[in-house]
């Protein structure tokens, strides 16, 4: 490659541009977050709300399933919902806001305290590389989603006695909170083995030698020659978080009815899913289609960023 | 070697305290009482008094855990005077929900989950390291890219979108399954394969997808080591270097992995458990949080987490015994 003085971010900038499912799955997701933001707005244009009750789509003669083909018609493209007759696509799209909101937010956390920890754990080395590798040991033998679940009602019941409105506000910070809890130990781990050899470089003895604090040289000097491992895990764990969002959704630890998610539309369409599989359908292969995008990204990113894996 | 192996199993019993410390205390600082769930409609200030006595609830935190361990390896009797009951060792606590000892009930969840866990665990490792292998030895043609393809897709689906999608695909749109409906394998042998097969397909493609990619990733990494160049140099027909100098090296994370993961499986698969009606831990784990039946939720948690640490020590102790190198780090 004649590239002799690029900089690294330009040089996996130019392997990404080669790569067409990496450019692919970009404007896929780029789409999708697009859709998320404006969701009001294209809602607005096609005239469906999330939360009306188009009762016309859904059939007298049976206890309220839609007509035909699960409710699906020119005006509601996905169908509506059995039962209230709310339209899917437009349940959809308002869900998804709150599904990736809580996906982001909970991945920028989870990033934080893994890089902040990996750091500590790999640059201080010795007692405090012990005490914190003990401790993610500890962790990593927790049945989580068990966790999440038992502790679902009184943590929720905790956070709203430290002062944050009850129902979706509180439920919200919930998932986003136990999922970045239990989400940073893997991050914490690439982080410290690659601050361990890190530290042994020049630029280090460099900066030790000429009087620099360790938490100057931590997070002004190795940190920026992380960004790579950061963004290759930050952009596969939100996927799993959007995915983990659902199932969560699904056993019950999710938002309030009648504001929808993923996860909560899909743990609704289950006592439907035969006689109405379409309700099933249609979120869960968006759900499918929006994992596997930034699943894809993720790779693709992962192969831009680190020229030796092996694609 | 015995150096490396005492060591390993003094960290597995810090490890397991740690892990049963931390589920009691969070447990017992939860605002749910334990006492006050053990009468229902006959629940008197005075019944849940005593019930808390009997049951030892009245006790510090500290002081309960300690009953709680040594119950564990002795077994421990609840109440006083002749309104008494034995709980045997090992006594993880009793349920008063459900009138019986924890370890009773795990002890009837635990088959149904194991028999899942054991035939999925089959499936994704044939599925997973066949894939895989496959992958690396086409890299790059079409083979390759099906196998890259059903990892991604894989990963991507969760666990109880694919259930209820096999559901709806072969019990009611092509109805080759009868309807998920747990039966013992000795009562109907068939049946109870036909059943679980569909829970064994479910868990193995999210599995078995990850296990494709490590087994592809490892065998690309170590077709690039020297030995494997000199053993191809020396006129080994490509079959035995693979088998015989590839498998060993790049499989050896996987074993690591593959332990976990079935530990972790052991402790109940709450979502697939959920979706074909299998009684097993995590149905019955499910249920006790819904009626916050606190010691089946420690129970399950603490046996769990033992199951986890167990795999990972016997991994890390056979590891050592196959490979030298590691008990001296």
């Amino acid at each position: 490659m004649a590239s002799g003085n690029l900089s690294q971010g330009a040089l996996a900038w130019s392997r990404f541009k080669r790569d067409r499912v990496g450019k692919a799955s970009l404007t896929i997701a780029l789409v999708i977050v697009l859709l998320a933001a404006f969701s009001p707005i294209i809602l607005g244009i096609l005239n469906l709300d999330a939360y009306t009750f188009y009762k016309d789509t859904l059939d007298p003669n049976t206890a309220g399933l839609p007509k035909g083909i699960g409710g699906i018609s020119l005006t509601h493209p996905f169908g509506v919902e059995p039962g209230t007759g709310r339209d899917i696509l437009a349940r959809l799209l308002t869900g998804m806001q709150l599904s990736l909101l809580i996906a982001i937010v909970a991945t920028t956390i989870t990033m934080a305290i893994g890089v902040v920890i990996g750091l500590i754990a790999g640059y201080f080395r010795g007692i405090v590389d012990k005490f914190i590798s003990t401790g993610i040991d500890l962790m990593l033998a927790f049945p989580v989603l068990l966790l999440i679940l038992s502790l679902s009602n009184p943590l929720t019941q905790r956070l709203v006695s430290l002062g944050i409105p009850e129902g979706n506000p509180a439920r919200v910070t919930y998932i986003i909170l136990v999922l970045s809890f239990f989400g940073w130990t893997v991050i914490a781990r690439v982080i410290r083995g690659q601050v361990i050899s890190i530290r042994e470089k020049e630029f280090v003895e460099a900066s030790i030698s000429m009087g620099a604090g360790p938490f100057r040289i931590m997070f002004r000097q190795i940190l920026p020659n992380l960004w790579a491992p950061i963004t290759i895990y930050g952009s596969l764990t939100l996927p799993s978080y959007v995915a983990t969002e659902a199932t969560l959704a699904f056993l019950g630890v999710g938002v309030l009815p009648p504001t929808p998610t993923w996860g909560a539309m899909l743990a609704d369409s289950v006592s439907f899913f035969r006689v109405v599989p379409s309700y099933l359908f249609f979120p869960g292969l968006t759900l499918f289609a929006v994992v596997l995008a930034f699943n894809l990204l993720g790779d693709s990113i992962r192969d831009a960023l680190d020229p030796k894996s092996i694609r | 070697m015995l150096r490396f192996i005492t060591r390993r199993l003094s960290t597995m019993v810090g490890l397991l305290f740690g892990v049963s410390i931390i589920t009691f205390l969070l447990f017992s600082a939860l605002p749910s009482d334990p006492a006050a769930l053990t009468c229902g409609k006959n629940c008197t200030p005075e019944v849940i008094e005593q019930n808390r006595i009997r049951l030892g609830y009245d006790k510090p935190v500290l002081e309960q855990y300690g009953v709680f361990v040594s119950g564990i390896f002795t077994g421990r009797t609840y109440g006083s005077g002749t309104a008494t009951f034995d709980c045997d060792a090992p006594c993880l606590g009793y349920s008063f929900n459900k009138g019986e000892e924890v370890t009773v009930l795990i002890g009837r969840a635990l088959p149904a989950t194991a028999q899942l866990a054991a035939g999925a665990f089959v499936l994704w490792i044939v599925m997973g390291l066949g894939i895989g292998i496959i992958s690396a030895l086409k890299r790059g043609k079409w083979q390759d890219r099906l196998g890259i393809g059903f990892a991604l897709v894989g990963t991507s689906l969760p666990a109880f979108f694919t259930g209820l999608l096999l559901i709806f695909t072969f019990v009611f749109w092509i109805p080759i399954f009868p309807a998920p409906r747990y039966v013992e394998f000795d009562r109907d042998p068939l049946f109870w394969f036909l059943n679980m097969l569909l829970p064994w397909i479910t868990l193995a493609l999210l599995y078995s997808a990850v296990y494709a990619r490590l087994t592809r990733d490892g065998i690309l990494e170590t077709m690039n080591e020297d030995y494997v160049r000199t053993a191809k140099a020396k006129g080994l027909s490509p079959g035995v270097v693979v088998r015989k100098h590839v498998l060993r090296s790049a499989l050896t994370p996987i074993v690591t992995i593959a332990g976990i993961d079935l530990a972790g499986l052991l402790g109940g698969a709450i979502v697939t458990e959920a979706i074909f009606s299998i009684p097993g831990l995590g149905r019955l784990t499910f249920s006790a949080i819904s009626q916050s039946d606190l010691p089946v939720i420690a129970g399950t948690v603490i046996l769990t987490s033992a199951f986890i640490i167990l795999a990972n020590t016997v991994v890390d102790i056979i590891y050592a015994v196959l490979d030298p190198r590691v008990s001296i780090q």
